[in-house]
């Protein structure tokens, strides 16, 4: 047990003191979608799917966006420059949002 | 045994043919000569030359001012014919001398016509045509023309021996006299080329007109070279009958034909069949027998000379029993076409009898009549009776043609009975009619139902229905019936329906059957629509969106502790053009939703789009080359 918290604990501070602010900015960000999907979950299993597209589109949209998300991190986080040389956080930035703008299209066109 | 039944079989057969001889049993009555007189007038007004020539034929115009117009007309129909030319000659020629034009025919026509029977001429047909123009128009053809003439027409004969060919050929040969007598050999060839139909017809093939011609044709030869009969008098007989058959005709030369056809076979004595038919519907009434016959020819003519005597034999059809083997029948003085026979001294029974007459001369006729009874009422009963014979039944007498005074009357635990002696007038003895029939109607409700009376041992009829049981019958409608009895048979002359009395029934069940109306519009059928899912309670989703909205404030709570760097955010233009871009991207959006359609949206947003696309990407390359400074400065 106190193996565990130490573990946390050592883990948390890592995270804390070497994890750039954009990228805390961005984990903030997924941990609201997933809690925005999580609820919405929540809602489908007690009241039922109904009107079901609704239900459909608000929660692919939180997954998507959450994928989204991720993707953003990767390319931003300095540790992964080797692998996406050639692509900069701006232009990661540039493609999450277009991403944006289309899959909202598609959301807001099935929402009903 | 066997032998015995085919003799008796042959003599059967032998009979049978004898039973009508040279008789037939129509002719050509006043009314289809109207018709056919119909048929010419409307001839007149048609606009074939064909059928303006067979009407001026049979019809003389009287009315001089019709004939003018007539006469223009057959020349110009002449002109325009679609007939051969010596057909249409003829015709024209024909009609206008019948008619009696004043205007002279042309002198060409006139010269081909003359000059034809010197041409080569092409088939009997126009032969025929040929010469009967120049008899028509009075020309007398020289002998060396006329021994020309049937030299030809026995080469043509030769190539061609179809029944019209040697029809016409017939007919030529009438005309062209002694030289061409030689077609007398030719006409039995054609007569047996003709077609039975049933043993009781005989006709050519072709119909009609094939068959009119060849008859008229063989006959005309007959007479002309003084040869027997073509037919014998079996085979008229038959002819006639294909030829009456045909009665029906349309066509002005059809109506024709058939007249001269008729003419024909009746104008030879030694072969012409008569016509022997009854008069009237050939029911005779008992009190009074009188059977009577026409004898004409097949015009409807009286014959001439008028047979001597005829008889007949009278025979019953039931049992074949024969009632007299001769009775004269002698001509009525008034009239010369009606024979009459008295068979008061017979007392013919009711019933159905053949009469076979013989005429002098081998005309036999068999001819079927009726000999009608009359039905007398003896006895008739009417009463109510308990179902279970409890009680004595009430019965009463009813006299024909009488009616009950009182109203009877029978509840379900009861039934009504009816009795009736039905006897024959003359002897008294009991009868047995075709029909015999209790009906019993509600004039209220103008319902009735009809029930048959059976008979019984005695020969009398009876009839009895138990009210209780036959409820569903009347549809429970209690009510006063009368009570009607019907008597009805073809031998009898006098069939009645008699109302006896009333009974006022009444039936247990008063319940009314309404009938089902199966008829008229089905209700209209209205579209359904789905019914929607039940909602959760309002409160239930907005405690939802609201729970939805929380993590929103959470991320900017968050944002917040960790520090957002807003001091990048410069006013350049570029970061104030991307922010508004997107912000109206997300608005655009949020209207798509609200209202707008995909193509109103994308025709928004491609605008839109460009601009945040250009802003951002200065924005991205500002903020780039930033970092970039700052790396390299660091």
């Amino acid at each position: 047990m106190v193996e565990l918290s130490s573990v946390v604990s050592k883990f948390y501070n890592d995270y804390v003191q070497n994890t750039p602010k954009k990228l805390k900015l961005v984990d903030i960000y997924l941990g609201y979608i997933l809690l925005t999907g999580i609820i919405q979950f929540v809602y489908c299993c007690l009241v039922g799917t109904f009107p079901f597209n609704s239900f459909l589109s608000g929660f692919i949209s939180t997954v998507s966006c959450f994928v989204l998300a991720v993707c953003l991190r990767l390319q931003a986080n300095p540790q992964n420059k080797t692998v996406f040389a050639g692509i900069s956080p701006e232009r990661g930035f540039a493609d999450f949002i277009f991403a944006h703008v289309i899959l909202h299209l598609v959301v807001m066109n099935f929402i009903g | 045994m066997l032998k015995l039944g085919l003799t008796l079989l042959c003599v059967l057969a032998a009979f049978g043919a004898t039973w009508s001889a040279r008789t037939v049993d129509n002719h050509l009555g006043p009314k289809d000569l109207t018709r056919l007189q119909k048929v010419f007038v409307d001839g007149y007004g048609s606009s074939d030359l064909q059928s303006i020539f067979f009407s001026s034929l049979n019809i003389q115009l009287t009315d001089a001012s019709q004939k003018e117009p007539l006469c223009k007309k057959i020349a110009t129909l002449h002109a325009e014919s679609k007939l051969n030319g010596f057909e249409k000659d003829y015709y024209y020629i024909g009609a206008s001398k019948n008619l009696g034009c004043s205007a002279k025919l042309e002198e060409a026509l006139l010269s081909k016509v003359y000059a034809s029977l010197n041409s080569e001429l092409g088939s009997s047909q126009e032969i025929f045509y040929r010469v009967v123009t120049h008899k028509i128009l009075g020309v007398e053809i020289n002998e060396a023309t006329q021994t020309k003439v049937a030299k030809r027409l026995q080469e043509l004969l030769k190539k061609d021996d179809t029944l019209s060919g040697l029809g016409y050929a017939f007919n030529a040969a009438t005309q062209l006299g002694s030289s061409a007598s030689f077609v007398a050999n030719r006409v039995e060839d054609a007569i047996v080329q003709a077609d039975e139909v049933d043993g009781k017809l005989l006709q050519f093939e072709g119909g009609l007109s094939i068959t009119s011609l060849i008859i008229n044709g063989a006959f005309g030869v007959a007479k002309t070279f003084n040869k027997p009969s073509p037919v014998t008098a079996e085979q008229a007989v038959k002819f006639a009958n294909y030829f009456l058959s045909r009665r029906s005709v349309q066509t002005a030369k059809g109506a024709h034909v058939l007249i001269e056809a008729l003419k024909t076979l009746s104008g030879n004595e030694k072969i012409s069949p008569i016509c022997v038919q009854l008069i009237g519907n050939g029911q005779l009434e008992a009190t009074s027998p009188t059977l009577n016959v026409a004898v004409v020819d097949l015009l409807g003519k009286p014959l001439s000379p008028a047979p001597k005597t005829i008889s007949a034999k009278i025979v019953r059809k039931k049992d074949n029993a024969v009632l007299t083997e001769k009775v004269s029948v002698a001509s009525k003085s008034s009239d010369k076409t009606t024979y009459v026979a008295d068979l008061t001294n017979l007392k013919p029974a009711r019933g159905i009898y053949q009469a076979e007459l013989t005429a002098d001369g081998g005309y036999t006729q068999t001819l079927q009549f009726k000999v009608l009874g009359r039905v007398k009422v003896q006895s008739l009963d009417v009463g109510i009776a308990e179902s279970d014979a409890s009680a004595a039944t009430r019965k009463q007498s009813v006299t024909y043609p009488g009616k009950l005074s009182e109203v009877l009357s029978a509840d379900s635990t009861q039934k009504l009975l009816l009795k009736a002696v039905l006897v024959e007038e003359s002897n008294g003895k009991p009868l047995t009619v075709h029909q015999a029939f209790v009906r019993l109607y509600n004039k209220k409700t103008d319902k009735e139902i009809i029930y048959v009376a059976e008979q019984d041992s005695s020969k009398a009829y009876k009839f009895d229905m138990d009210v209780g049981h036959n409820g569903k019958n009347f549809n429970y409608q209690s009510g006063v019936y009368s009570i009607y009895f019907t008597v009805g048979d073809a031998s009898l002359s006098n069939s009645f329906e008699w109302l006896v009395g009333e009974v006022q029934l009444k039936f247990n069940e008063e319940k009314e059957v309404k009938p089902k109306t199966t008829s008229g519009p089905l209700p209209e059928i209205v579209h359904q629509f789905r019914v929607p899912d039940k909602r959760p309670p309002r409160i239930v989703s907005d405690i939802f969106t609201g729970l939805c909205i929380t993590p929103l404030v959470l991320l900017f709570v968050f944002w917040g502790k960790l520090g957002i760097n807003v001091s990048n955010l410069t006013l350049a233009p570029s970061t104030i053009g991307f922010h508004l871009g997107f912000g109206g991207i997300l608005v655009l959006f949020f209207v798509f939703w609200l209202q707008l359609n995909m193509f109103q949206t994308l025709r928004l947003l491609i605008p839109i789009a460009v601009f945040t696309f250009l802003a951002g990407n200065r924005l991205l390359r500002r903020l780039y080359a930033q970092r970039n400074s700052k790396a390299s400065a660091s």
